[in-house]
């Protein structure tokens, strides 16, 4: 449990709209969202320290999230599955894993907003970079590549056209400093 | 189940949020499954969508029977790489909820879960639905209002 250091979040969030320059995140944000009702209870005994568990949380606005699998290579590691808000902690969190962690699996979730039907849609993630949208050179943000093979960005991941790719962050299914042989276009 | 730790908080001024509410950065999800609803409560206007992530598949059941609901919107069941394997995650839409029994099992309550492609799964594992499971009633048509 718990691969993914706690200290890593956000520690160099770049925090970036990538259409619109720096950006403070707020309250309104993508964020997950706990309640009281939610909470399921696990005896201290059996349980990490100061780990709360949940049976349900919630999303607090309709911008991307994000799943990631990792998985240790110590021997009979099991695969350990986050759920993060933004996709400079998804960066940071990569990068910060090192040479001994496994990105297995990465998708985002972010909301269709177009037609009549409105909710979520998925994609598989095989590359993380740091990027520069052309139009706004100042805003470094965070580009996934799908599967599919496009390029996405930005709060609702929509398609990224023209950005320029900087520094390779990882690619998924390698090792999470993978990146060091392939660093920067 | 899905777990938080102090340090994934962000921390959100109480004028800003809603008694009792804690925000979250990141938590970890433990396990092979859940489940993604869309919703809208009664008394909500319509537009006022709720997105919860349920660990468990009762749960979902339980918010879609409750008088509070007005609607279910979308639903998505992700399921993670499996523990042992290399195989992929698996992230789709659940279009029909059905209640049913399982004759094998003293008659054991089954909840199915069926995608637009006309698979159908079990629990947030997603376990396959046994030949010997009777589907008995449709609780909800995932989008139909």
């Amino acid at each position: 449990m718990q691969t993914l250091s706690s200290g890593s979040i956000g520690e160099e969030s770049g925090l970036r709209n990538p259409r619109g320059g720096s950006l403070v995140r707020t309250p309104f944000a993508a964020m997950f969202v706990s309640l009281p009702e939610y909470k399921f209870f696990v005896p201290p005994e059996i349980a990490p320290p100061d780990a709360t568990y949940w049976r349900t949380l919630g999303i607090s606005t309709c911008a991307a999230w994000f799943v990631l699998s990792v998985r240790s290579r110590e021997p009979d590691a099991v695969l350990d599955t986050f759920l993060l808000a933004w996709d400079s902690d998804v960066a940071d969190s990569v990068r910060s894993m090192g040479v001994d962690v496994d990105v297995e699996g990465l998708m985002f979730v972010a909301p269709r907003m177009r037609g009549r039907k409105r909710g979520w849609f998925s994609r598989d993630v095989v590359e993380i970079w740091h990027a520069t949208d052309p139009s706004d050179p100042d805003s470094k943000c965070i580009l996934m590549v799908g599967q599919d093979g496009h390029e996405y960005a930005g709060f609702f991941m929509d398609r990224a056209r023209g950005f320029v790719r900087d520094r390779l962050v990882a690619r998924v299914g390698h090792s999470a400093m993978g990146h060091k042989s392939t660093t920067a276009t | 189940m899905f777990v938080t730790f102090p340090s994934f908080e962000y921390v959100v001024p109480p004028a800003l949020k809603q008694a009792g509410e804690t925000r979250w950065r990141t938590f970890e999800h433990l396990g092979q499954g859940f489940f993604v609803a869309v919703m809208t409560l009664s008394g909500d206007p319509p537009e006022h969508r709720r997105t919860l992530l349920m660990t468990w598949d009762s749960d979902l059941v339980h918010m879609i029977e409750s008088p509070k609901l007005a609607a279910t919107l979308h639903s998505l069941h992700y399921l993670s790489p499996w523990q042992g394997g290399a195989g992929e995650s698996l992230c789709r839409e659940v279009r029909e909820i059905w209640r049913g029994v399982d004759r094998h099992a003293g008659g054991a309550e089954v909840i199915t879960f069926k995608t637009p492609d006309g698979s159908a799964f079990c629990r947030q594992d997603a376990i396959p639905v046994a030949p010997s499971v009777q589907q008995k009633s449709l609780l909800a048509t995932i989008g139909a209002r």
